[in-house]
């Protein structure tokens, strides 16, 4: 019989619980009776996280994929990994045994939010699913049930450690650790979360078919031509050359945009970030784009101003 | 030919230059070398505050954009007291820190009432200047809370951004952009690593109507 992984949730207090100075642990159950929830069934908890994988085991050798899952309350939203004036992505730290490996969180492309102040953000609503995959080195069995190395149907253990920073009107930062439990074995059937990584994966972006984009670059701006769209928006990834104003250049209702980058020493761009296309039968796609500088592919450092 | 009065030559030298300046991009705010936008707002004590006559007195001023209830402020304040600690090293070298709160009223951390608290509770060597309109943070483009401007008595921007490279609500970063600046200033050089990544929450300001 293929063992059952045992599901691994964990949540936080409401926000009306958690003063702002709190950025230690948050493993609490919310308050009894409930989630919590509005008249849509949302949870009124700021944030929910749970991960569970899409398989009954980690096959040695075979990603195993992790859906992580972060449910948010009415209002609150979390940061992508893009160039935004505030805030800071969701980050899943693992202590994986020897040998496993993880590969990178995958994400689907968050949405423009500005501020007055002309501040200028990326971020998920309502709910956020990132899919991550995790190898068992070839070999391996695991923990037996008694704790001895390599009986068969074993298991292991993997602490994370997830952190995040929620806003609304408020910022408050999240922070908890979770232990999954992973069953190895040589076999393996999809669960119940295999269903969400078809629904995860749909939504992640591609790399542009041929002819579906079309750039050039005039001295500092960078044109690009989307045939067939009637919307595009650029969403900077924090590696991305500095634009100017993205605010104005980089959500347009046309077929194309042209986006200034700040002159560098180096050469403007590169242009790394996603790429929404809406066209005129609402149809939307969404693209990963890594054009280089006009002077070549350049190293850009996140942190730089 | 008729002449132009002096009024109206000047006016129309002024309209004249308005039509060909070119437009201004969207986004507002300093950079490095920019001159410091000039403004005078009140602390939460009363006291005004005129950047001109700091600059006037051969000052250095540091400003920091300010929340109390924003995370990052409490990592900076509370949890770790970065910005005391910065100030409390260059304080008798003639540089004035100033702490600018733009939130607007009914905003997280923002008002008199809220401001005054947060001196006593952060125990803060420096005030907090209320720019509830938000004019004087969005005229040096302040982003975040943290968001740190340093300005040399030649009314000069000569640092712009984050105090440190580390965007999480805890823990500091491995250097301290400001207190660097701030050392090559006072050594007479030229800042090394003028600008970096504001980071924080986002300044609370006030809504403005749709043009």
């Amino acid at each position: 019989m293929i063992p059952v992984p045992r599901r691994c949730r964990s949540s936080i207090l409401p926000a009306a619980l958690v003063l702002p100075v709190l950025a230690g642990l948050c493993g609490c159950r919310g308050p009894a009776g409930g989630d919590g929830q509005d008249a849509q069934g949302r949870t009124q908890l700021p944030v929910r996280v749970s991960v569970r994988p899409a398989a009954t085991a980690a096959v040695p050798g075979r990603p195993l994929t992790l859906v992580w899952r972060f449910v948010l309350g009415r209002g609150w939203h979390l940061y992508g990994p893009a160039r935004n004036d505030s805030g800071y992505p969701p980050a899943v730290q693992l202590l994986l045994p020897e040998g496993w490996v993880a590969g990178d969180l995958q994400w689907p492309a968050p949405e423009r939010l500005v501020l007055p102040g002309d501040i200028l953000d990326h971020v998920y609503h309502d709910e956020l699913v990132l899919l991550q995959d995790v190898t068992a080195p070839a070999g391996s069995q695991g923990e037996g049930a008694d704790g001895a190395d390599g009986a068969e149907g074993g298991e292991v253990q993997i602490p994370a450690r997830i952190r995040w920073l929620a806003c609304r009107d408020m910022c408050v930062p999240g922070d908890t650790t979770l232990t999954l439990t992973v069953p190895v074995a040589a076999e393996a059937l999809p669960t119940d979360a295999a269903q969400d990584v078809l629904a995860a994966r749909s939504r992640l972006p591609a790399t542009p078919p041929g002819g579906a984009l079309d750039w050039t670059w005039r001295a500092e701006t960078l044109e690009l031509v989307v045939p067939g769209a009637t919307r595009l928006t650029f969403i900077a990834d924090q590696d991305c050359g500095r634009l100017l104003d993205a605010i104005a250049d980089a959500d347009v209702r046309a077929d194309r945009m042209s986006l200034r980058f700040r002159p560098e020493p180096g050469g403007p761009g590169p242009a790394r970030g996603w790429l929404r296309k809406e066209d005129s039968a609402g149809r939307v796609a969404v693209y990963r784009v890594a054009i280089p500088g006009p002077e070549g592919d350049r190293p850009v450092n996140p942190s730089g101003g | 030919m008729r002449r132009l009065s002096a009024p109206t030559a000047l006016l129309a030298t002024v309209l004249c230059l308005a039509a060909v300046a070119p437009a201004a991009p969207a986004a507002a705010g300093v950079v490095p070398g920019d001159e410091a936008p000039g403004f005078t707002l009140q602390d939460t004590a009363g006291r005004t505050h005129a950047l001109a006559d700091y600059l006037m007195d051969g000052k250095v001023v540091v400003l920091e954009w300010f929340n109390p209830d924003c995370p990052f402020i409490r990592k900076h304040h509370q949890k770790n007291r970065t910005m005391d600690r910065t100030f409390a090293a260059v304080k008798d070298s003639g540089v004035v820190w100033l702490a600018v709160n733009s939130g607007a009223e009914g905003k997280q951390g923002a008002g008199l009432e809220r401001n005054r608290q947060a001196v006593d509770e952060f125990q803060m060597t420096f005030p907090v200047l209320l720019d509830p309109e938000g004019t004087v943070g969005r005229a040096y483009g302040a982003k975040t809370t943290p968001h740190m401007f340093i300005v040399t008595p030649n009314g000069k921007v000569a640092f712009a951004g984050g105090i440190d490279d580390d965007r999480s609500a805890d823990t500091l970063g491995k250097t301290n952009h400001v207190a660097a600046a701030l050392g090559e200033l006072l050594d007479g050089r030229t800042v090394s690593v003028p600008e970096s990544q504001p980071y924080g929450c986002s300044v609370k300001y006030k809504e403005q109507p749709a043009k």
